[in-house]
């Protein structure tokens, strides 16, 4: 409980911080003379700190990440990979960036679908994106042990950052995907105009992020499963507390599902219906944007 | 027949504010006369197809929408492809989209699903707001001229040769009724060739509920624009009964000779089997009608009746 409450204390305090720093809201200039601050988990860092704060959570985990991500939730991460994949519907025509997308989860995912749906690949194409070298390298071993080549026409592996795709002309891909990534992003606005700068007209944007679970008792069991227990599942598993403090503050952190809409939104992308779909009680939640 | 009610009187419209089956937008009703923004999509539908690359090239017709993909859809590519996914990617394929745009009719948009309802849904919209637009020019036509079989060169609505020769404004609610309805089933047969599968696609479960409300929406615009404005009960058994002689009309429709023969070698007009089950059937809800008065003044006859036996036997009436 105390773990709890300095935390929510946390929140309120560096709120600000965000709103100043991180989104680039109206204040975002007021700190001329002052560093820029940004969130991370429930900890204050200067912006610039973020991204090698982030890159050494995901060079830690890199090895362990499926083994962990297959133990905090049940396995119900495939399920929701899975029902991401079937919403998107690829065509055997379809390219795909999928950003933050290291260990190759939605490209093989992606590749499977066309292969099943369609009897064959196609043209279809997938980059994977992520900052992190060492989850690149996860991906590329699990290719091989996948039944596909590291690098072919069909997909390939790419270091870059998601708030800079400088190096991908515009109108490129049909889809872009981003799954559990975007929160781990410094300026998510950045990130939303690069993705539909690289999006075809009619492209669409997908993002597959924790969410805020509304429900009253299942919220709360969440909360003590996230605090409680995950944490410690880290500490025996990965031997790495830390980094799964931070995942678990880092989805608190996020925005909820219709402000995460709106920002979308304000990137340019149309929003059909609510414009989110909430799985598994909002603990995830699929967003969709279309770039017309 | 039916309750003639004249639809002269102005009817308070606010039983429609209650009902929940209130159009989208005010302009279709009351305004008869006014032509309608998708009346192109019907009338494509009906004639030859204009080159897609023709309506691709038109700047002034974006495809901002998620209804200007399904109108051009179903303008140009439905009469081939029917109600598909398919026809959904040509039309994005012709607005130079990408064909990941379909996700934006995440039930057609899902793994394995060839139908659409979401096309199937629009185009319900489209005869719905095209419906007052199509009656209006049945008037016009029959008032110009009533005895001859071409009205400007149209041949006539199967519609327009089953009303009497005193016209629209002579005509009983229930010949109204009927008149309306033909128009209305007159339109789901220009779609004719893929009606059974737009039907496989609407029935399953999760389609069903939209399915229900627009047919109940339909119903509600056919008693509308025949002049009803009833404020009873009778308000949802009209509407009620009418959905099911329509809805099983348009089932009908699926089995129709004109689907299997070429219409040049069928003596009568297209559909015309279709045409005469719909009067069929609408001709038994009169008969159940009068039947459900019947049925009333023979339970009222018998309560009656049972009510002075005891009266009779036990004295009981004389102290009440």
């Amino acid at each position: 409980m105390v773990t709890r409450r300095s935390v929510q204390t946390g929140t309120t305090q560096d709120k600000c911080h965000l709103e100043a720093g991180g989104n680039g809201g109206p204040n975002a200039d007021t700190g001329s003379h002052q560093e820029k601050l940004t969130h991370f988990g429930f900890k204050t860092v200067n912006e610039e700190e973020k991204e090698s704060l982030v890159g050494r959570v995901f060079a830690n985990v890199a090895d362990k990440y499926d083994l962990m991500n297959d133990l905090m939730s049940g396995g119900v991460h495939r399920l929701w990979k899975d029902h991401f994949i079937r919403t998107l519907a690829p065509s055997p025509t379809t390219k795909l960036l999928d950003v933050a997308g290291g260990t190759g989860d939605i490209a093989f995912r992606f590749l499977d679908y066309v292969k099943t749906a369609n009897g064959g690949l196609g043209n279809a194409s997938v980059t994977v994106l992520d900052i992190n070298p060492s989850m690149l390298e996860v991906g590329k071993k699990r290719a091989a042990t996948n039944g596909y080549s590291t690098d072919s026409d069909h997909i390939s592996w790419r270091v870059g950052n998601a708030e800079n795709l400088e190096s991908i002309p515009d109108n490129t891909y049909d889809a872009y995907t981003i799954a559990f990534g975007i929160r781990n992003c410094t300026h998510i606005d950045r990130v939303l105009k690069e993705a539909h700068r690289v999006l075809k007209p009619g492209g669409r944007f997908m993002c597959l992020e924790f969410g805020k679970v509304e429900t009253p008792i299942i919220s709360n069991l969440y909360d003590i499963f996230s605090f409680e227990i995950i944490p410690t599942i880290g500490q025996a598993v990965a031997n790495d507390r830390e980094s799964y403090q931070y995942l678990v503050e880092s989805i608190r952190k996020f925005p909820p599902q219709p402000v995460f809409r709106d920002m979308i939104r304000s990137a340019g992308f149309l929003v059909v219906g609510p414009g989110w779909e909430d799985l598994t009680f909002g603990v995830a939640a699929l967003h969709s944007g279309y770039k017309l | 027949m039916l309750t003639k009610t004249n639809p002269a009187v102005a009817c308070s419209r606010s039983i429609r504010q209650f009902t929940g089956l209130r159009p989208q937008s005010p302009r279709v009703r009351g305004s008869l006369s006014a032509p309608s923004a998708r009346s192109s999509v019907l009338r494509c539908l009906s004639s030859t197809r204009p080159s897609p690359s023709a309506a691709a090239a038109d700047p002034s017709t974006p495809a901002t929408t998620v209804h200007s993909i399904l109108d051009h859809a179903l303008s140009h590519h439905v009469p081939r492809l029917g109600f598909t996914r398919s026809a959904l990617v040509s039309s994005l394929s012709d607005l130079d989209l990408s064909s990941s745009a379909l996700g934006m009719f995440p039930r057609t948009n899902y793994a394995g699903r060839e139908g659409s309802p979401e096309l199937v849904e629009e185009f319900w919209k489209a005869c719905k707001q095209d419906l007052a637009g199509e009656v209006e020019a049945d008037k016009k036509g029959f008032a110009s001229n009533p005895k001859v079989q071409t009205v400007n060169g149209r041949v006539p609505s199967y519609s327009v040769r089953q009303w009497p020769s005193t016209g629209w404004d002579a005509m009983s609610l229930g010949e109204r009724v009927r008149a309306v309805t033909l128009v209305r089933l007159g339109m789901t047969t220009k779609v004719g060739q893929h009606w059974a599968d737009a039907i496989a696609t609407m029935a399953l479960p999760h389609n069903l509920p939209y399915a229900v409300q627009h047919l109940a929406e339909t119903a509600d615009e056919i008693w509308w624009l025949a002049g009803c404005r009833s404020t009873d009960l009778s308000w949802y058994l009209r509407r009620a009964s009418l959905s099911l002689a329509l809805s099983s009309s348009e089932i009908h429709l699926t089995q129709d000779p004109s689907l299997v023969a070429p219409s040049e070698t069928l003596s009568s007009v297209p559909f015309s089997t279709t045409f005469d089950f719909l009067c069929g059937r609408l001709d038994e809800l009169e008969w159940l009608k009068d039947l459900g008065e019947e049925a009333g003044k023979r339970i009222e006859f018998g309560v009656r009746s049972a009510r002075g036996v005891v009266e009779a036997q036990t004295g009981w009436g004389r102290w009440v």
